[in-house]
């Protein structure tokens, strides 16, 4: 019986427990070749070259960093008046979707936006994942009415928008790899939940953050 | 070894970095470019979207290097900026062309393909992972992530990131030496 590969990476990488497959090794020609190969693949990838930034990279960056694009107040205000409308739009068709009654709208679209957690989406029970996936897609469209970022943004209100971010793409890298790894429904309910209240919050914390700038 | 890991930044830079100091801040920029744009490249094989990380992730930087608390080597913390960004395009990738991306018939199918060939280009074998296999490979073989921090990363499991990177370098060797049989080799009980 041969080593498998797992096994043989475990014992490649030092890991606790690969005294059994060290001892197969070596005495046999066949595994230690496979070890050696796993061996040299590591060394020859941490070896390829470096790849090398573009040559003006470092001035977009600097600019970038500096200087947000400057934005009319009258743009502002145009764009303020777009995301509210297509935030009540969005709203009203989650209404539509979920509840028939014309009770309690669950995307809270004035709703004081958190600055640590996601808002919570008050529903009585659990939305099925291809609602949760169509009111995603309607709070992505709300959010590309903001895509510029305002001339001028506090520190706290961007922290909170990167962490957002940075949260949605883990929940989304995690919903890609269902496709390699299928997950179970209730799972990949779960997440599709999550990504919601995230986008729900990004979505307040940015048109709150365009209010202020607009109405200084 | 990572090239995040083996830059070191004199203090007195970083200080000056931290009160926001451009010469200080082009100067990380300086030291740990490459090794941002050679990260990027490597998971997401495009010249274009690795560009992008690289700005996006030093932007990031100069904006929050005041919160860097120096209680992680500077070069991991810009490394895990650059990680988020680059999972940012793969989720941004899937987006926008569903689950194409990943349903794609890569492994077999590909592997049959005439433009496999013997002693093929590891760089090129690389490549033609799927996006998931190729972050775990580089994480864990170039960067030096352990599983428990993959895991940690992609709410996966210690075991799924291991089964994953066994899978990728079976898919690795197929792509460099596709007459070769790997045969039971890959099969047997983990009983040595």
């Amino acid at each position: 019986m041969h080593a498998n590969v797992e096994d043989l990476l475990s014992l490649r990488d030092g890991e606790p427990g690969s005294e059994p497959c060290a001892a197969h090794v070596a005495t046999c020609a066949q595994c230690r070749d496979e070890l050696n190969q796993l061996r040299n693949v590591r060394s020859a990838l941490a070896a390829l070259p470096m790849e090398e930034p573009a040559a003006m990279a470092w001035a977009g960056i600097a600019q970038r960093a500096a200087a947000p694009a400057p934005r009319s107040r009258t743009r502002l205000l145009a764009t303020g008046v777009a995301v509210a409308a297509a935030i009540g739009f969005a709203a009203l068709l989650v209404v539509r979707l979920e509840n028939p009654a014309p009770t309690a709208p669950t995307i809270a679209a004035t709703t004081p936006p958190s600055n640590t957690a996601p808002a919570a989406t008050a529903t009585a029970s659990p939305i099925d994942t291809e609602t949760l996936i169509e009111r995603s897609r309607q709070l992505e469209a709300v959010l590309a009415a903001v895509r510029d970022e305002p001339e001028v943004m506090n520190v706290r209100t961007a922290t909170t928008i990167a962490t957002l971010e940075d949260h949605i793409a883990v929940v989304d890298y995690r919903l890609s790899m269902d496709a390699e790894d299928p997950m179970p429904p209730e799972q990949s309910r779960r997440l599709w939940q999550q990504r919601v209240d995230l986008m729900d919050s990004l979505v307040n914390v940015r048109y709150a953050q365009l209010q202020r700038v607009a109405y200084k | 070894m990572s090239q995040f890991a083996g830059q070191v930044v004199d203090p007195a830079i970083l200080a000056r970095a931290r009160r926001g100091e451009p010469k200080a801040l082009e100067i990380l920029y300086r030291t740990f470019g490459s090794a941002v744009q050679t990260l990027a490249s490597r998971i997401l094989q495009r010249r274009d979207l690795a560009d992008e990380v690289l700005q996006d992730t030093f932007v990031e930087v100069i904006r929050h290097i005041a919160t860097y608390r120096g209680d992680a080597p500077i070069g991991a913390w810009i490394r895990s900026i650059a990680v988020n960004k680059c999972f940012m395009h793969l989720r941004s990738g899937w987006h926008r062309y569903g689950r194409a991306l990943d349903d794609a018939p890569e492994p077999e199918q590909a592997c049959n393909a005439s433009s496999v060939m013997a002693g093929r280009d590891l760089a090129a074998a690389f490549a033609e992972l799927k996006p998931l296999s190729r972050s775990i490979v580089w994480l864990h073989d170039v960067e030096g992530y352990t599983h428990d921090e993959i895991a940690a990363l992609m709410g996966k499991t210690k075991s799924f990131s291991k089964s994953q990177l066994a899978r990728a370098h079976e898919r690795l060797r197929g792509l460099l030496e596709p007459e070769m049989v790997i045969e039971s080799c890959m099969q047997m009980s983990k009983t040595c």
